[in-house]
């Protein structure tokens, strides 16, 4: 009796992937990244299941960690920019961890250069871009020596 | 009724998956309470493998096991992008890199490094078998040091059930056999080593901030 408790457990555990009842709504999120993955041609169709997982996490209040900014990422590669920002902000709010990175994706959406974020020794977090007129007083003299 | 029950369960599973994993001794965890992480970070995995679609095809596998240990997972396609975009698509060059700097970069408590040692398919003529196998290095990012590390190795067998008919058996055999030769799907497997690597006792993560558990399962981690 004993074997056969500890095998319908393993076989139940077996079933269900080994983990015990879900706390968040995960929808097809594993599939469609898996298909993502596969094609890249499917791009759109995974970011229909992020949305899809999204509307049924916000029904029952179980979006899971990192889907907010999935969503905001395929929204910025598709050059929806405005709406993206919206979404890193939630997956800010509802994961405070998540917010240097997502402040990040947000500075990167609204600058048209890319963010900084791989590792750089002694690189200083780069300020509020400033444009520096690097060029225009060296352009001057060199002019001004030509016409001498 | 014991047999007939061992029988229904093991003919309702169609398959023998291990689920019973060997013992081991229980893991030292004092690093890892004393900083108590809240957020997991899970770079670009390493391939030790042939199968160059490995890695990709495992980020759709791992994190939702961690998120639901409890722990805030950062989003893992996102950051695969971002760091190929800034010059990192190499998952080497990432795993070297200083986890200091990358928990500096991310603002993330831990580091989760993850080497794919096997994701092969062993063809026989009536049956194959697919074997996975998993390292898993959980570093601190405020520290560098290992906080959390296991090792996870399965294998996917069709099941020999013997209808008493041998005949029977040796064509059931080679159709299961054509079909894993087809599509020799990894990623339930790939699933199921990282439950049992987050979830087993005395050897899994202990539940993190997000779970009803967390900092009430001492007595199992």
């Amino acid at each position: 009796m004993k074997y056969a408790v500890v095998l319908s457990l393993g076989a139940l555990f077996a079933l269900v992937g080994c983990q015990p009842a879900q706390t968040y709504e995960w929808g097809n999120y594993e599939g469609s990244l898996y298909t993502l993955m596969k094609d890249p041609g499917s791009l759109d169709k995974y970011g229909q299941a992020l949305q899809r997982q999204i509307e049924e996490g916000e029904r029952s209040g179980k979006v899971p960690p990192g889907i907010y900014a999935e969503y905001g990422y395929f929204l910025t590669v598709t050059n929806q920019s405005g709406e993206a920002i919206k979404y890193y902000e939630k997956e800010k709010q509802r994961w405070p961890e998540s917010a240097r990175l997502m402040d990040k994706m947000i500075l990167n959406c609204k600058s048209p250069r890319p963010t900084q974020v791989t590792p750089q020794p002694a690189a200083p977090p780069a300020p509020n871009a400033v444009a520096v007129p690097v060029q225009a007083p060296s352009a001057t003299p060199v002019r001004a020596k030509e016409s001498r | 009724m014991t047999k007939l029950h061992i029988v229904l369960t093991a003919s309702c599973l169609g398959v023998f998956i291990g689920c019973n994993p060997p013992v081991s001794d229980p893991k030292d965890y004092a690093k890892f309470r004393a900083e108590s992480p809240k957020s997991i970070l899970v770079v670009p995995v390493i391939n030790r493998t042939v199968d160059v679609t490995a890695p990709d095809y495992f980020l759709a596998t791992i994190s939702r096991p961690i998120a639901e240990r409890g722990y805030y997972v950062f989003p893992v396609n996102l950051v695969k992008r971002v760091l190929e975009d800034d010059g990192l698509a190499d998952s080497n060059l990432v795993h070297q890199a200083n986890p200091k700097r990358l928990g500096e970069l991310f603002g993330v408590d831990t580091i989760l490094y993850i080497t794919i040692h096997k994701w092969d398919a062993k063809y026989a003529v009536l049956s194959t078998s697919v074997e996975v196998e998993f390292t898993y290095s959980l570093k601190s990012g405020k520290t560098g040091e290992e906080l959390w590390k296991s090792k996870e190795a399965m294998t996917y067998v069709p099941q020999n059930r013997s209808s008493g008919n041998p005949l029977a058996d040796l064509i059931s055999m080679a159709i299961t056999a054509g079909m894993t030769k087809a599509a020799p799907n990894y990623i339930p497997l790939a699933q199921q080593a990282n439950g049992h690597a987050v979830l087993r006792l005395h050897q899994g993560l202990p539940a993190g901030p997000y779970h009803v558990e967390y900092g009430k399962d001492q007595t199992s981690f």
